[in-house]
């Protein structure tokens, strides 16, 4: 069974789920007690992922870190469909750039969450106006994106890894006190993401 | 004004500031408790020290050096936790007898900070209805919706105990096997500390302890603190942990949208009914206690 | 009542007016709106049949945001206890902690007045004096722009807009009324029509109405008056 190293209250960890659960396949999971265990600094898992950062997952003897590129592996693989990652070279492009983009989600909310909810060092006001900066573009981009006729962040009509990828940090921004209120293109989207058949949630997002 | 000032309850209790595994020996832990920055260290094994950070000098994690240590404050060591009062404190620390049983298993899950009042925390600590709406398919599940009456009562040491609590749950603990009548006791013994007593899924006949202990960091933001003491030998230290935290996570969602971050102790200001007994007694008693850090008092509506 | 704090005065004004508070298409079928009016903060959603409900984003029990609940069709949710509220009149239904009983006639969701016309959401805090202009005289052909939010009261994002004007050559800008700023052609013609929604004393949303060009040509020009309008509202925080 493909394992992935995870704890349950990680976004990044949790893009994975929702991706393996709508392609119907089935995750074993091994909990790495990120806090307050620290077990990702632990010399067994850096000896898995020398970065230290979860999650990693194992199919066979393939080893893979980072979120995006899990995503980008599952999709790949066993999307026999191929339209959670089209295989269309634009829209593969423009994958790649939201997915970075997802990073950049991560090192603004998610690292202004670390600091108010697990009492990470980081400057809070730098991180929280970065992820405002952040979530402006992605709105902009979804009304236009709307107006337009297209549904999800890099396609019309059907999500791919770009949406799973953007999601679970701008659902969790309120945790490091960035509001969603003046993002209204953002908060459709998320509520269309939850409405995908098949939606898992985490702890801290709510179904629909 | 500071909000700390007129409020002398508050202000010479005990509280918690960090779980003793944030506190690795020899590293600076910095944090705020009741709007006074302060930082926390321990020096060795035995030592813990607490002291006042005006300036906010400490960094979080910095090496312990004598030349940062300010004006000291108490420091107990507890429930896995550390203790302090800015002022005096009127009380020894609250008893947890069960703390000292042989045979249960203490676990700290850990300590996360919450954008909202330290008195939401403990009241949603204190609430069963909520269970099948954010905890769906762990501690409730729809159509078991139903809170039937319990009784609450002042105990003799002036705490809110909440007794005969019931409840069906899907899942009620780690090494629970299926859904079952789950049996709940609350206790309350300081405004920021709520204690459940819950039936143990392999010892009905005992009771798994789990803490809630609440940091009052501003009026409107906390650190809730979880410490438990269980009867669960299998399950491993990590899984244990993440349980916990799981529940807490999916809590966290729903008080951080409070639209008032304090707790209103007027009866009128929030809508309760019968099911809200616990929570009624909790503002009652708040009130009685004269607390008003992070209350909105009947005179503020 | 605990956080019902008293209107400020510079908002107080507008208490009478119907007060645009969302687009048509900002309240999509299933979707519950995080609004705000005067300081108040909003729950909007349709029911099944597509009636608009503007309603106090806070549940009467335990004061959280309605709008992190359910929609069930003709009722809405609240996430933390299940507790339903009626559309419509706001009334709760149904409270699964005691789910044999009726619930007390006297609670429920506070409700705000509500109308839905030229593909906007209006709403007022008291009883209205009138239909205002700025609804009865949209231009029938015409596609709504992206909305600004900008840190400055409306008067301040009135009198940006006026002087702004976005006009064309020969064109002329116009306050109608004190939340609306009609831009016209040299022909007389309107072009663009600007709506402020005063959300808070210090934040204002503009919503503009764009007069239809030929073909498929809009998009472009929305673009274009939204970098206009955000690079207005950078001035106009820059200021204030």
């Amino acid at each position: 069974m493909i394992r992935l190293y995870d704890y349950p209250m990680s976004g990044n960890c949790y893009k994975v789920r929702p991706l393996a659960a709508f392609l119907g396949i089935e995750l074993a999971l091994i909990p790495v007690d990120f806090y307050p265990g620290r077990a990702h600094r632990d010399a067994a898992f850096l000896a898995i992922n020398p970065l230290g950062q979860i999650p990693v997952l194992e199919d066979g003897d393939l080893r893979l870190r980072d979120a995006q590129a899990i995503l980008v592996y599952l999709a790949a693989k066993y999307d026999g469909t191929r339209t959670w990652y089209p295989s269309h070279p634009e829209t593969m492009g423009k994958i790649g750039m939201w997915l970075a983009f997802a990073e950049r989600i991560t090192a603004t909310a998610s690292a202004a969450r670390l600091h108010d909810a697990m009492q990470y060092d980081f400057d809070i006001e730098r991180c929280r106006a970065e992820a405002h900066a952040a979530l402006q573009i992605l709105d902009e981009h979804l009304w236009f994106a709307e107006a337009g006729g297209a549904a999800w962040i890099a396609t019309n009509d059907h999500p791919t890894i770009a949406d799973i990828a953007c999601f679970p940090y701008i659902m969790l921004s309120e945790e490091g006190g960035i509001s969603r209120e003046d993002y209204p293109a953002i908060r459709r989207w998320t509520d269309r993401v939850k409405g995908i058949k098949g939606f898992i949630t985490m702890p801290g997002i709510f179904p629909r | 004004m500071n909000a700390t000032a007129r409020d002398p309850v508050i202000c010479n209790d005990w509280h918690p500031v960090a779980g003793c595994i944030d506190l690795p020996i020899g590293r600076v832990h910095s944090t705020v408790l009741l709007d006074t920055p302060i930082a926390v260290a321990r020096r060795d094994e035995q030592t813990y020290l607490v002291w006042l950070d005006p300036e906010h000098r400490c960094r979080h994690h910095m090496p312990l050096d004598a030349a940062i240590i300010g004006p000291t404050l108490p420091a107990t060591l507890r429930y896995g936790h550390l203790w302090t009062s800015i002022d005096e404190p009127r009380h020894p620390l609250f008893s947890l007898p069960e703390a000292d049983e042989a045979g249960r298993r203490p676990c700290h899950p850990g300590s996360i900070g919450v954008h909202t009042g330290g008195l939401r925390a403990i009241e949603n600590f204190l609430d069963l209805a909520h269970f099948p709406f954010v905890h769906t398919g762990i501690l409730g599940a729809e159509p078991y919706t139903e809170v039937l009456d319990y009784t609450v009562t002042i105990n003799d040491a002036n705490e809110v105990v909440a007794t005969e609590c019931r409840f069906v749950q899907p899942q009620a603990a780690l090494n629970a096997t299926g859904a079952a009548e789950i049996h709940y006791i609350y206790r309350v013994p300081r405004p920021y500390t709520a204690i459940l007593y819950k039936t143990c899924p392999l010892q009905p006949e005992r009771f798994d302890v789990i803490a809630l202990f609440v940091q009052p960091v501003t009026e409107t933001r906390c650190i809730a603190h979880q410490w438990i003491c269980i009867l669960d030998s299998s399950s491993s230290e990590a899984a244990l942990r993440q349980f916990q935290l799981t529940i807490f996570g999916q809590d966290k969602p729903i008080l951080e949208n409070h639209r008032e971050k304090r707790l209103p102790l007027d009866p009128r200001a929030e809508m309760p009914v019968r099911a809200d007994a616990t929570s009624s007694a909790y503002r009652r008693w708040l009130a009685g206690l004269g607390v008003r850090y992070g209350t909105i008092s009947a005179s503020q509506q | 009542m605990n956080d019902r704090v008293s209107m400020h005065p510079a908002l107080a004004a507008y208490r009478h007016r119907w007060i645009v508070i969302a687009r048509t298409a900002d309240v999509p079928a299933g979707h519950l709106f995080h609004g705000r009016l005067l300081g108040e903060e909003l729950a909007v959603w349709r029911n099944n049949a597509g009636h608009i409900n503007v309603w106090e984003n806070r549940c009467p029990h335990r004061g959280v945001r309605l709008t992190i609940g359910s929609h069930l069709g003709d009722q809405l949710q609240c996430r933390y206890h299940g507790w339903r509220y009626a559309t419509g009149s706001g009334g709760c239904v149904h409270i699964p902690a005691h789910p044999n009983e009726t619930p007390p006639a006297r609670i429920g969701v506070k409700v705000f007045r509500a109308l839905e016309r030229s593909g906007f959401i209006w709403a007022s805090t008291e009883e209205p004096s009138s239909e205002p202009a700025s609804i009865a005289h949209l231009p029938a052909d015409h596609h709504p722009l992206r909305s600004a939010i900008m840190r400055a009261p409306a008067e301040v994002v009135a009198a940006a807009l006026l002087r702004h004007a976005f006009a064309p050559a020969g064109g002329t800008a116009q306050r109608i009324d004190p939340l609306t700023v009609v831009v016209r052609h040299a022909t007389g013609q309107e072009t663009l029509r600007w709506l402020i929604q005063p959300s808070t004393v210090d934040t204002s949303i503009v919503y503009g109405v764009h007069a239809a060009t030929v073909g498929g040509a809009w998009l472009e020009a929305a673009q274009q008056l939204n970098a206009s309008l955000q690079s207005l509202r950078s001035t106009i925080e820059a200021q204030t």
